[in-house]
């Protein structure tokens, strides 16, 4: 297991997905992130967001890494997440 | 008003410096004099421009500066400039406004470009200012207060906003990297060719080849977002007068901040509300709007004065609204310039 603390991000980090509520916005975004992580690769156990209603800034806690995760620091998850864009 | 070329550039020059009292260092206050040569600058950018007729060397307040040279500049001669011991004088017909010299020991000098620094000539520089209102105004996240100019064109955004403008222009390929600046140092750039070269740090602007006028913007470190993913791509587009809206807007504005969208066959319509103590106002409104048939009709509430932001970047008078649901972002599109606005909880 693989445990990362916090990542904060931010306007544009991740595609806006409004949300009637904030708790659904997050539930979302949760999803999102998920679906990014095993799409890199690795196998989440959990993970928590908390974001506001437009899902454009927030905090991701307590992602939970099947395995030993130790290939991945901590920049790397961010870029998987946030990939920048090439040019 | 008699305002010779001199004072009109010193002017110009001095809206680069902070003024007083804001959060610069003292240093960052000042107009600074050097032979033919004046330049204000910040910590995020300045300009210098080479005077024709004035030679002084001195620094002053920015804004003693700039109060005496509008009073001045009114007279029927030329303005004159002298420095004494203790102060820079300026002149004209009978007036004079002597203003105290500024201690500058610690002030850094004017940041001059690598004369081995390839310079480019472009064009459409002063369309940033198209999408410059989208920036973030929290200091905090210094990243997204600045435009970027990329491969694309110029793009901005905050946590609510978002604006992009497609350049024929390949900003990236011409500067060797992508830049980010803070985009208050481009203001008042003018159209037409100017020459540009970057390094690491700084993108510099000249307003004439022999850059004796430019200005330095300094780069903030490329760590913008991919800005793409945030484009809706399936939101219908109806045709809208930029015009008409604003119109109706700016009557729905003078009592509420926020107004709910509503649209229906062809129609836009607005409701917004507003109370005082005594009084609650309602105002009803509507336009009219060349919509697809699947054009949503629910509610859409929305910052008034962020739509007519985005509606600032419009060239043209007929734009494509992209509205979807009430949770969904609001699209603004003409061409090549698009901005997106968040909307609200009603």
């Amino acid at each position: 297991m693989k445990q990362i603390a916090h990542l904060r991000f931010t306007a544009g980090e991740l595609p806006w997905k409004p949300a009637p509520t904030r708790i659904q916005a997050q539930e979302a975004g949760a999803a999102l992130i998920w679906e990014r992580l095993e799409k890199a690769g690795w196998s989440v156990v959990a993970l928590s967001v908390h974001a506001n209603e437009y899902m454009s800034e927030g905090e991701i806690w307590d992602v939970v890494l099947r395995g030993d995760g130790d290939a991945m620091a901590f920049s790397e998850l961010r870029n998987y997440l946030f990939p920048m864009p090439k040019g | 008003m008699k305002m010779t070329p001199d004072v009109e550039l010193i002017l110009k020059v001095a809206g680069f410096a902070s003024p007083t009292g804001e959060r610069y260092g003292s240093h960052w206050e000042g107009v600074h004099f050097r032979g033919t040569a004046v330049y204000a600058q910040t910590e995020h950018g300045g300009m210098l421009a080479t005077l024709e007729d004035v030679k002084v060397t001195c620094s002053v307040s920015r804004d003693l500066l700039v109060k005496a040279l509008r009073a001045l500049s009114k007279g029927e001669h030329a303005v004159t400039f002298k420095v004494n011991k203790q102060a820079l004088v300026i002149t004209c017909d009978a007036s004079t406004a002597e203003l105290p010299l500024m201690d500058t020991s610690s002030a850094p000098a004017f940041y001059a470009p690598d004369p081995k620094l390839k310079w480019h000539v472009v064009e459409g520089l002063d369309a940033i200012a198209r999408v410059a209102w989208a920036v973030s105004l929290d200091q905090t996240r210094p990243h997204l207060c600045t435009v970027r100019l990329c491969d694309d064109g110029f793009e901005a955004v905050d946590g609510t906003v978002m604006s992009r403008l497609e350049t024929d222009t390949k900003w990236a390929t011409v500067l060797g990297r992508r830049v980010q600046v803070y985009p208050e140092f481009m203001t008042g750039l003018g159209s037409g060719r100017r020459w540009i070269a970057c390094d690491e740090k700084h993108l510099f602007v000249s307003e004439d080849e022999a850059g004796t006028r430019y200005r330095v913007l300094k780069c903030a470190p490329d760590s913008m977002p991919d800005l793409s993913q945030l484009i809706p791509q399936r939101t219908p587009l109806a045709k809208v007068s930029r015009e008409a809206l604003l119109a109706a807007l700016k009557r729905v504005k003078s009592s509420a901040r926020y107004v709910t969208l509503r649209a229906s066959h062809n129609r836009l319509a607005f409701e917004s509300e507003a109370a005082d103590a005594h009084t609650l106002f309602a105002i009803h409104d509507s336009i009219e709007i060349e919509s697809p048939k699947n054009y949503p009709s629910a509610p859409i509430n929305l910052d008034i004065g962020k739509l007519v932001a985005a509606l600032g970047g419009l060239v043209d008078d007929e734009f494509q609204l992209g509205l979807d649901t009430g949770i969904t972002p609001v699209v603004v599109r003409a061409g090549s310039y698009i901005a997106i606005v968040m909307p609200r909880r009603a």
